[in-house]
């Protein structure tokens, strides 16, 4: 073998996969086409346009920089790849009470928005891809508990009410007494960095986490994206036909 | 006629000696502050799996978060240790096997300075939540165009040295070496482009993507080439036999080449990627198991021609170890790629626990043993100690099997079962997380007091205080001969030297 077959053997069996199986995808996916609505199973036509909210490209990046993904994952796996689809809430919601069966895989434009898609390490901690929208479930479930409990309307719980933000900062500054108020174990570790300590003037913030001596903890910056980030994590908008789960299966079962 | 004989064998030893006096600082410097560096990686891990078993503890350090540990912890393994071991192997093997004395050590010395300052800027950056947060490529954005010039000032000497190489013979250790310095930096810029963003728009998952082929790319086509490279010099060298079979070690380097760059996106099994990538990916991953038994079967049987070297040297001990861990490491990965198997293992527990095993049961195993041969040569000293050098070893082997048998096998499988099972909840998956969680603790306990030990040597090493003897350090009490051959014997040699001019 000379050198120069040596190095003609190198190029070609690290460049044939380097073309296939990074820069040709690289460049289709970066100019996707826009899923369509399909009338016959969706009663609609157009091109669907994921929505978002939220402070979406500095939360993603905090998030990041956090080694949030250490931990966490945000994808939905097909069946081939795992159970994903059927826990409940990870994906969508067999029977969500305001869409129904919400139910589907992880697609690209979930991560519309962000640098760099939060796929993950590993699920020490749960899927956080439809976190937002346990959220929601959650406070709705506990608004509706409260309001029979005080014989309110759900509209005028008022204080009484689910605050999410606020259950989101206590969770990040000390999971721990969450976790200990509800009867559960958790190992996520508190994340205090998102918090400064101010002193209170006049009255307390909304958003303290914890007031001590004169002396409250809020969220920072960082707090505010990251917090801002996560409960904007859902998986619940209406998508076409073809990218349900719950959709397609009641299409393969007729 | 004594002289006649005799003096191309002098003239050999001289030329040897020379090229290591050469090296002595720039590779010293490499080994010692990687080694410093694995033990500054190993404190990291060892607090990110403690916090992971009990999150409570360090509370009150707020930079202390789980994810910015691991982060800081896999980025000073990788770039603090693995890439300067590499360094220091590739450019003394190179000026060896070219047979060239360096002339850039002082240029080597100052850019692996810089890469120090770089490592320990990005590490204290990541700490701080400024990193990238792209995985394997932790360290904030602008770190990475200087260690890619750093890189570049240190592999040309490589390259240059084989250039103008004596003699025409190209050994399998130079053509792993060569591959490897043609590798990285295409490695090292598409991953970077592509992940971190430096192309400006790109779509977010593949950069994932990318990102996932990096890693893969670096650990086949960075750290096991290297590894490889120092095992096929240092098996022959000490057993003073041939390497077993040259068209087995040929075959094994182009199914690395062949087989190496296509895996990767295995790791991205049913997210929204083509599933072209993530299925050739799996398959390649399980075809690696080919050079991975090529490689150990021509190692093993050349290191097993002389069984009391294999038992006696140390660096023939760390080299074998390291190629079975070779072998481990590429079943365990090509086991976890089976798409019915990957379910289970994608995101439990094991695919960190195999990276680790990859990283320090093989490359660093391999590297260990490079280093045990290498340094009382630039030095001109002999280790000090056999104790420390047995205790480096057995408390490593110790450390990868327990991370590779609870952590990586166990907790693989039995959390990824858990997290499988949707009627189970979050509760049960960290219940039963928790044991193997405390076995990487306790792996990586082990393997942070062997690198101690490792890195006091060293630095005994690098100020010479190491033993003036002609006889290496064997493990084995009361040694007779040298299984190193004659090429230990540089005092010997000056004192010729010096009868010599003498008369």
């Amino acid at each position: 073998m000379t050198v120069k077959t040596f190095f003609y053997g190198l190029i070609a069996s690290f460049g044939i996969p380097w073309l296939i199986m990074l820069a040709v995808p690289f460049a289709s996916m970066r100019s996707q086409e826009a899923p369509q609505f399909d009338e016959s199973k969706d009663e609609k036509t157009g091109v669907f346009q994921p929505m978002y909210s939220g402070r979406r490209g500095t939360g993603s990046l905090i998030y990041r920089q956090e080694g949030c993904a250490v931990c966490h994952t945000q994808v939905t796996r097909p069946t081939y790849a795992g159970n994903d689809v059927f826990r409940e809430g990870q994906g969508g919601f067999a029977k969500d009470e305001v869409r129904g069966d919400t139910r589907r895989i992880s697609m690209p434009f979930d991560y519309n928005g962000e640098d760099y898609a939060n796929i993950g390490e590993s699920r020490i901690g749960p899927d956080l891809g439809n976190y937002g929208r346990r959220l929601e479930v959650k406070a709705a479930a506990y608004n509706k508990a409260k309001a029979e409990e005080l014989g309110l309307d759900i509209d005028k719980l008022g204080e009484h009410a689910f605050n999410i933000e606020l259950a989101v900062y206590r969770h990040l500054f000390d999971p721990q007494i969450n976790a200990k108020k509800h009867m559960l174990k958790t190992n996520c570790p508190s994340n205090s960095r998102f918090f400064d300590e101010a002193g209170v003037m006049g009255q307390e913030s909304d958003l303290a986490v914890a007031v001590v001596d004169g002396v409250e903890v809020v969220p920072n910056d960082r707090g505010r994206a990251i917090m801002s980030y996560l409960i904007n994590l859902k998986r619940d908008g209406e998508v076409p036909a073809s990218m349900q789960y719950g959709r397609d299966k009641e299409k393969g079962s007729k | 006629m004594s002289t006649e004989t005799n003096s191309p064998y002098l003239e050999d030893t001289q030329l040897r000696a020379d090229i290591d006096r050469s090296l002595r600082h720039p590779v010293m410097f490499f080994f010692t502050s990687g080694a410093a560096w694995l033990a500054v990686s190993l404190v990291l891990g060892i607090l990110f799996s403690a916090k992971v078993h009990s999150p409570g503890f360090l509370d009150g350090c707020s930079f202390l978060n789980t994810g910015v540990l691991y982060q800081a912890h896999l980025s000073t393994m990788i770039y603090g240790w693995g890439a300067q071991a590499a360094f220091g192997v590739i450019i003394w093997l190179m000026s060896r096997l070219s047979r060239q004395e360096c002339k850039a050590s002082g240029l080597i010395l100052t850019a692996g300075h810089v890469w120090n300052a770089c490592i320990a800027i990005g590490t204290i950056r990541i700490l701080m939540g400024e990193g990238s947060g792209v995985a394997w490529m932790y360290f904030p954005k602008f770190i990475w165009p200087v260690l890619l010039a750093i890189y570049f000032f240190i592999g040309i000497w490589a390259v240059i040295a084989f250039r103008v190489r004596r003699g025409g013979h190209i050994y399998i250790s130079q053509w792993y070496l060569m591959a490897t310095l043609f590798w990285f930096p295409w490695v090292f810029i598409s991953g970077h482009l592509f992940a971190i963003g430096y192309l400006g728009e790109g779509h977010e998952m593949m950069a994932t993507a990318a990102s996932a082929w990096y890693r893969s790319a670096l650990m086949f086509l960075f750290f096991t080439p290297v590894a490889i490279a120092s095992a096929y010099y240092i098996a022959p060298k000490v057993t003073g036999r041939p390497v077993y079979s040259y068209n087995l070690a040929l075959f094994g380097f182009w199914a690395l080449a062949i087989v190496g760059p296509w895996t990767g996106f295995q790791r991205l099994m049913g997210a929204p990627i083509p599933s072209f990538m993530q299925f050739l990916s799996a398959g390649a991953a399980i075809l690696m198991l080919i050079p991975a038994i090529a490689v150990a079967i021509n190692i093993l049987k050349t290191a097993s021609a002389k069984k009391d070297a294999m038992a006696h040297s140390p660096s023939l001990r760390f080299t074998v170890a390291g190629v079975v861990g070779l072998l481990v490491f590429a079943a365990l990965g090509a086991l976890m790629s089976v798409p019915g198997v990957m379910k289970y293992t994608q995101f439990s527990t094991a695919q960190y626990g195999l990276e680790i095993t990859g990283l320090l049961g093989f490359f660093s195993m391999c590297m260990y043993g490079a280093i045990y041969f290498i340094v009382p040569r630039i030095t001109n000293r002999e280790w000090i100690s056999v104790g420390l050098i047995r205790q480096h070893f057995w408390l490593t082997v110790y450390g990868v099997l327990f991370i590779a048998i609870f952590y990586t096998l166990g907790g693989g499988f039995l959390h990824g079962e858990i997290l499988e099972n949707v009627n189970e909840s979050q509760d049960s998956a960290y219940t039963r997380l928790f044991p193997y969680a405390v076995s990487l603790t306790t792996g990586f306990i082990f393997i942070l007091i062997a690198t101690f030990f490792f890195c006091c040597h060293l630095l005994l090493m690098w100020l010479r205080l190491g033993r003036r003897s002609s006889h290496p350090t064997l493990l084995v009490r009361h040694a007779h001969g040298s299984p190193h051959g004659p090429e230990g014997d540089l005092d010997k040699l000056e004192n010729l030297d010096s009868n010599l001019s003498t008369h």
